[in-house]
Parts: C-alpha cells; sequence; structure tokens
C-alpha cells in the first residue's frame, strides 16, 4: 500500500464514507468548486455532485444548524469549518441546540463538525488556535483530534458513523508532514481509545494531536541522554476520554506529564489531572505536571510563537524534572 | 472614480505595504518573551511558565 498523508487520509475517509452510505454529505465554505482552503475536499464535488458537496455562505453558525436539520431527516452531514477558529461562530448551535437535541428532544444529530486546528505554521491568533476545551465542557459532543495519517482516516470513518455529533480537529501542521501506508479494507478506529505510541516504564507523556510528535523526539532524546524510557500516549479522543489507558499508564511508570499545545488555564491537561487524582493517587511517585502553551493569544511573529507553544526542549525539561522528583 | 485614481489608490497602498514590510524585515527580531505582554491591562504582561524556568 502506497503512503499518504495526513490530509489525504481524511480525503480517503471521507471518499470511503460517502460511496458506502448515500445519507453522508459534505457542506462547508469553498470545499466543492474550490477543493477546500487546504484542498481536503478536492475532487469530492466531481465524483458525488452538488448535492452532496454542498458550497455554502460564509456564515458557521448556519453550516451547523443546516447540517443539524439534515441529520434529523436522516443524512449524515459533514461540515467543514475553514479554519477550526472560526467554530467560535457556530458556538450557540453547537452547544445549546446541537449537543442538547437528543435528550432535550430525543432527536439524534450524528453530525461531523471538522477542520484544520493548531498552531506551529505562523497562522497568528485567528488561524492557529486549539478550542478543544473550549468544548469539552458541553455534555453531548464528542471530540476527536488524531496524530497519525492511519487515526485520521480510521477515526473519522468512525466519527462519521457515530451517532452522536462529533468534533473532529486536524492539526493542519500534520497535514503534508506525516505519511504512512493505510491499514487494509475497511479501517475504522473506535472513538475513545487511546494508543500507546511508544513503550515506556520511567514516566509517561500524555498527549494528543501534533505534540504526540513533540513528546516522542523528546522521549527519544531522554533515552539517548539520560537513559530514561519514556511512555507516550496519544489520546486520540478528548471526549470521552479513555481513563482506563490513563490508568494504566499511571500504575506503569508512577510519574506523569501531560503536554498540550492549547493554553495552560483550563485545558485538558487539568481534567486529566484531576482523573488521575480520582483513579490512580495512590500510584503516583511525584505530582502531575503539565507542558502546554502560555496564556496568551498566539502570535504571528515566529520567534514569539516559538517562545508561547511547548517545544521539545520543554518536554525534556520537564521530564528530567519529573523523573528526578 | 476614474481609473487612473484607482490605479493611483492601488499603487499608494501597495507603496504604503512595501515600506512597511521593508522596515519590519530590516528590524531586529521582537524579544520573545513580548509575547506575554498586553494581554490584560493589569498585570501588563502573563507568567512565563514553570518548564521555562528549569535550569
Amino acid at each position: 500500500m502506497p503512503e499518504i498523508t495526513y490530509l489525504e487520509a481524511v480525503r480517503e475517509a471521507l471518499v470511503e464514507e460517502m460511496e458506502r452510505d448515500p445519507a453522508v454529505l459534505c457542506l462547508g465554505e469553498d470545499i466543492g468548486a474550490y477543493g477546500g482552503a487546504f484542498k481536503v475536499t478536492a475532487g469530492l464535488l466531481d465524483r458525488f455532485g452538488d448535492r452532496r458537496v454542498i458550497d455554502t455562505p460564509v456564515a458557521e453558525a448556519a453550516i451547523v444548524g443546516a447540517a443539524a436539520g439534515a441529520a434529523h431527516m436522516g443524512f449524515r452531514p459533514v461540515c467543514e469549518m475553514q479554519f477550526i477558529d472560526f467554530i467560535s461562530c457556530a458556538y450557540d448551535m453547537l452547544t445549546n441546540y446541537v449537543a442538547t437535541s437528543r435528550y432535550r428532544a430525543f432527536l439524534p444529530c450524528p453530525i461531523v463538525v471538522r477542520g484544520p486546528a493548531g498552531g506551529y505554521v505562523r497562522g497568528g491568533p485567528f488561524h492557529s488556535q486549539n478550542p478543544e476545551a473550549a468544548f469539552l465542557h458541553t455534555p453531548g459532543l464528542k471530540i476527536v483530534y488524531p496524530s497519525t495519517p492511519a487515526d485520521a482516516k480510521g477515526l473519522l470513518k468512525a466519527a462519521i458513523r457515530d451517532n452522536d455529533p462529533v468534533l473532529f480537529f486536524e492539526h493542519k501542521y500534520l497535514y503534508r508532514r506525516v505519511r504512512e501506508a493505510m491499514p487494509a479494507g475497511d479501517h475504522v478506529v473506535p472513538l475513545g481509545r487511546a494508543r500507546v505510541a511508544r513503550e515506556g516504564r520511567d514516566l509517561s507523556i500524555i498527549t494528543y494531536a501534533a505534540t504526540v510528535w513533540t513528546a516522542l523526539e523528546a522521549a527519544e532524546r531522554l533515552e539517548r541522554d539520560d537513559g530514561l524510557a519514556v511512555e507516550v500516549i496519544d489520546l486520540r479522543s478528548l471526549a470521552p476520554l479513555d481513563d482506563a489507558a490513563i490508568a494504566a499508564t499511571v500504575r506503569k511508570t508512577n510519574r506523569v506529564l501531560i503536554v498540550h499545545e492549547d493554553t495552560l488555564t483550563g485545558g485538558v491537561a487539568g481534567e486529566i489531572t484531576a482523573r488521575i487524582n480520582e483513579l490512580a493517587f495512590e500510584w503516583l511517585d511525584a505530582p502531575v505536571r503539565r507542558v502546554a502553551a502560555h496564556d496568551v493569544p498566539l502570535p504571528y511573529a515566529p520567534a514569539l510563537e516559538d517562545f508561547v507553544l511547548p517545544q521539545v526542549e520543554d518536554v525534556v525539561r520537564a521530564a528530567r524534572w519529573l523523573a528526578a522528583y | 472614480m476614474e481609473r487612473g485614481e484607482l490605479e493611483a489608490l492601488d499603487a499608494q497602498a501597495t507603496d504604503e505595504v512595501d515600506r512597511a514590510t521593508d522596515e519590519a524585515e530590516r528590524s531586529p527580531p521582537p524579544d520573545p518573551r513580548d509575547a506575554l505582554r498586553g494581554v490584560y491591562a493589569a498585570p501588563q504582561a502573563v507568567p512565563v511558565l514553570w518548564y521555562r524556568e528549569i535550569r
């Protein structure tokens, strides 16, 4: 099987699901004739026609609202946010309507809202955000944020088949930087299950999305320079969180560093830390520590963006601190 | 508006942007810690996170 990029894996998932199920349709800004801002949906309009690949006005709340209505009528819409930063324009529709529709009115709302997220690309404050934590607090939404092409494909297919609304974050830094061969057949990765990206015994790094690669590079350096065997857990899904995988790695290594690209305060790491306290406190030999972005909007200038976001060296330093505790 | 006026406006805007980017490229890069300033009126800068202070 040829290797494909993370971006191509997302497209492959869309094509396969649209071929499998005629109820699946895509809608978003410039996704049809233009093929999407990053070309994720290139070719879909020619293949599936303009009744299933729908160019919309620049109105994110309307995109999500129209998708919700279509979902109530039996469709499985996949909405694209041109940049995930713009999902905030649909916050009301997602949190007040979509997330609550099953609970309020017995109305299933199986939609996927997907789009490019994250920084390290010199995109500045409106094109680099990681808004996952803003939605983690909303019951009724599922949240997925893959780090590898195979997971991007398999998790998107699972998200489209899921009977609940799923926010699917795609890291734009990874779009064309990572590639791998896809598993054969109908590759579906279940939501809510983390994976062990690297086995270790001395320390665990729990992370997701682009910082999985940051953590893996740090782990290699720590093994080479310090003789530390660092385990890296890729959460893949943030809602639901894989409590069993989190507890298992705590019991194995007894030291935990949580790394994410989103800002520190109110970030996903705080929730994971609380769960570790509740599930496996007695197994800890050191306090859980967090490496995350500084609590500022993401600046454009390369020197400033690099300072704000977690880097490999930061993870190495934090891991050494934990290992020595 | 006449075509000439539009072209003059375009040229003026292009010149202004070119001068601004030239000046930015001639300037030294900002101090990285400047990224932490200006979020709030007070405090003037948010704290540097713990992992940057480890030596």
